[in-house]
């Protein structure tokens, strides 16, 4: 039913990696949002949106919570790591969806005020990160917890 | 004809079940209130026509709530042939309650014994035979979503309806049905008692239920059944501290009498799936992150990835206006269809993707299971605030509308929570507010509009809970009764039951604006056409606006945004196409940005926004305020003091801007 104790840790130490970059990527654009720009220290563009890095900050806290956490019980912890799988994913999707619509906008209905924009303008570390939380998906998947929840 | 009542606690699948039976489509909600009116449907079964009342989602037959109150009278005063009760099979202990409540009231039942499935995974095993022959009814087991068991459910119910009803298995301890039997006496000699089951009147009268209290009381028997009542209950405080706790205590002792042997769990208790979600949703310290986590990618959703599809629609509507203009005379007429209707109307309908994504993603986060852990998350602080943890839902639900919202408080027990509830809740911003926002925002705030719309609804929330706070000291003084509620499992929401949620209520939207909106747009063209040909300030609108416009004037508002706002108070989506045909800039909205920009600035654009979130709610609003409260004196209650302090915080906004050099 659950994952073995003697890969818990690895699991953990990645998700406490993963978690680490989340937290520091989502200060950052919460800085850049009020005119602090981190950007070339950071690599990835950041939206001005504050919302958007407390989103990725959130996200950060819950993968590093079973590293910090005083509970003893793995299954319990390996929950933090699956939801901040599904946090990540939610996040992952809303980004790419967000950039597919402007892309709409910008060269099939030709809108004036996407005029010059290319996908890089939208990208979001919550992308690069979001696709190095899948296989914390993949391991949420794998787990027999998710077996037997049935569609409504 | 058979008439059946369907009833159950929330989430057993009566709903599901309603729907398979008689092919309507109902809400599969996790929240209280889903179905606060009954719904009706038909179907026929081995040629007998089956008339089926789905009632509200009840845990008992007290008077607690008005659901409980509709399901009961139901029962009592329009006698269904049979009553089905939908049982969660994977939780009988508690859904058997109402079960036996219901052999009490003397109905004919049967039972459904629904999500074996879930039963099976999770190891149950139900002697279904077993557990038949000791409650004397007909059990049939379900499995509502696979639609596995509906023919035997109308086969049991077509039985149990030509045959009489079997003397109930179940009964209390001996001095509890001596004192029932004393006071049924007294009960049956009373004619307007008659449609009662008097023993079921004793019982009642023993729990202290408010709504039997007060029947009894009008009749001309009231004051010999109370004394007997006092009697009795004087007899039996030598052996029962509490009679309202013993008598609860004697159905579990049932229940767990009649279990015994015939339910068979699973001795160790695995972590499932929702026990590994709900450790972290409702975390302490993260759980209310999460949730604005989960509240920004809605409106993400909603507004950004909505958008191409909106300025599609913009430009089906500016090519169709542009043809009526170079085709149809006389001028007049061409006006009216292109600048009154379609412009109009085509103002309202390029929100529609953004309201149709909104209800989307509502349906996902309330079918997945995830809105009732939001509740229970956001309970200690709407405490802490003077609202209701049931007070939740309904604020969320005004996110999509308020007036289902307004319903939806009927399952807050307490009047006083329910009233704070249904007062502030016009705060929460609806969608029909939405296009204002997106307007606006747009214009002046560009590439910072997400945050910039973001912050009026949490300015919204902030205000609601200042004044559920000021309410609850000036108005519905004490602390809010206790929160009670069921987390059901979570599921993975079916792609058919969300496009099912999101149009039942992204289809009142079209409604309305196949309605209201029109109406008032062209409303709003007659009285901007009057005189023909004249300017629109010479003409009616125009010396209605100016009338009116002194009173915004601190705001920097024009008399076209004073048309506007008050135009909004039949439905609030007719204030940005009102303005379309006040500044005469034709079919699409981008054409209003140059007279807009030019009319506004940033700040007073915001206060705007803020205006419209706070001010008198619609017509359909106020109307359910008046329905729910009962009471034009807290309907006028709610319009005088959002007009107030829509006033107030706008006045602010632009102060304080001005002061920080914004203005």
């Amino acid at each position: 039913m659950y994952e073995k104790i003697n890969h818990s840790k690895y699991t953990f130490i990645y998700s406490g990696v993963l978690g680490t970059l989340y937290m520091v990527y989502g200060i950052a654009e919460m800085f850049y949002s009020i005119g602090i720009d981190l950007n070339n220290f950071l690599l990835f563009p950041f939206w001005s949106d504050p919302f958007a890095g407390f989103s990725l900050l959130v996200v950060g806290l819950v993968f590093v919570y079973p590293l910090i956490s005083r509970k003893t019980e793995t299954p319990e912890k390996f929950a933090y790591v699956y939801v901040g799988g599904i946090l990540a994913t939610i996040l992952l999707v809303t980004h790419i969806l967000v950039i597919l619509a402007n892309y709409i906008e910008c060269y099939i209905l030709l809108s004036e005020d996407f005029a010059g924009w290319t996908w890089w303008n939208d990208f979001n570390p919550a992308i690069p990160l979001g696709l190095l939380a899948l296989p914390t998906m993949v391991l949420f998947y794998r787990s027999n917890v998710l077996q037997g929840s049935q569609k409504s | 004809m058979v008439v059946v009542g369907l009833v159950g606690n929330p989430n057993v699948g009566k709903s599901v079940i309603f729907n398979n039976l008689t092919g309507a489509h109902q809400k599969v909600g996790n929240w209280p209130g889903v179905t606060v009116e009954k719904k009706e449907g038909e179907c026929t079964h081995k040629g007998t026509k089956i008339k089926i009342v789905d009632l509200p989602g009840i845990y008992s037959l007290t008077a607690n709530s008005i659901d409980e109150l509709i399901a009961r009278d139901f029962i009592i005063e329009e006698k269904p042939d049979v009553v089905v009760d939908i049982v969660d099979s994977t939780n009988l202990e508690r859904n058997l309650y109402l079960v036996l409540q219901l052999l009490e009231l003397g109905a004919k039942v049967v039972v459904a014994l629904n999500m074996m499935d879930l039963a099976e995974y999770n190891g149950i095993k139900i002697d279904i035979n077993e557990l038949e022959r000791r409650l004397g009814i007909r059990i049939i087991p379900t499995v509502a979503t696979k639609k596995i068991g509906m023919k035997a459910l109308c086969d049991a119910i077509l039985e149990v309806a030509r045959h009489d009803k079997e003397e109930s298995k179940f009964a209390y301890p001996k001095d509890l049905e001596n004192a029932f039997s004393e006071i049924a006496v007294t009960v049956k000699e009373a004619p307007e008692l008659r449609k009662y089951n008097p023993r079921w009147l004793s019982i009642k009268l023993l729990e202290e239920d408010r709504e039997i209290i007060e029947k009894i009381r009008k009749t001309k028997d009231a004051e010999r059944i109370f004394k007997t009542v006092e009697r009795v209950k004087e007899k039996l405080s030598s052996r029962y501290d509490d009679l309202i706790i013993a008598i609860a205590d004697a159905r579990y002792e049932f229940i767990s009498k009649i279990l015994k042997g015939v339910m068979v769990k699973p001795r160790k208790k695995e972590l499932t799936l929702t026990d590994m979600l709900d450790e972290v949703f409702t975390h302490k310290y993260l759980g209310i992150p999460i949730f604005l986590v989960f509240m920004w990618t809605v409106f993400q959703f909603t507004f950004t990835v909505a958008a191409p599809f909106s300025d599609a629609i913009d430009l089906a509507f500016a090519i169709s206006a542009d043809f009526v203009r170079s085709t149809i005379t006389p001028a007049w007429v061409a006006s009216l269809i292109a600048d009154g209707i379609i412009s109009g109307l085509g103002f309202v309908l390029v929100f529609v993707p953004n309201i149709f994504f909104l209800f989307l993603a509502l349906a996902i986060l309330e079918d997945s299971g995830y809105m009732s852990r939001a509740a229970f998350i956001m309970d200690k602080l709407m405490y802490k605030l003077g609202l209701h943890g049931k007070s939740f839902i309904p604020m969320i639900m005004g996110f999509g509308c308020n007036v289902p919202a307004i319903m939806a408080t009927r399952t807050i027990e307490s009047e006083k929570d329910r009233l704070v509830t249904i007062l502030v809740n016009p705060l929460m911003s609806c969608s029909a507010r939405f296009p204002v926002y997106v307007l606006f925002g747009s214009i002046f705030f560009s590439y910072y509009v997400v945050p910039v719309i973001y912050s009026i609804y949490l300015l919204g929330i902030v205000l609601a809970i200042l004044m559920a706070l000021l309410f609850r000291r000036i108005l519905a003084t004490g602390k809010p009764s206790p929160f009670v509620m069921e987390m059901p499992p979570y599921l993975i929401p079916s792609a058919k039951s969300l496009v099912i949620h999101m149009w039942e209520r992204g289809s009142m939207f079209l409604k309305k604006a196949g309605t209201f909106i029109v109406s008032g747009l062209l409303l709003i063209w007659v009285l901007s056409n009057i005189p023909w040909g004249a300017d629109i300030g010479d003409t009616l609108i125009g010396a209605l606006g100016h009338a009116i416009q002194p009173i915004f004037a601190p705001f920097g508002w024009d008399w076209r945004i004073a048309v506007a706002l008050f135009f909004g108070f039949i439905a609030k989506e007719i204030v940005v196409g009102s303005l379309g045909i006040l500044y005469n800039t034709g079919e699409d909205v981008t054409s209003l940005k140059a007279p807009i920009e030019n009319a506004m600035t940033p700040l007073s654009a915001y206060a705007l926004m803020a205006f419209v979130l706070i001010y008198t709610p619609c017509i359909a609003t106020v109307g359910a305020i008046k329905q729910e409260t009962g009471s034009w004196k807290w309907t006028v209650i709610a319009i005088a003091y959002e007009l107030l302090l829509a006033y107030v915080i706008a006045f602010l906004i632009i102060a304080i801007g001005t002061f920080l050099g914004f203005g």
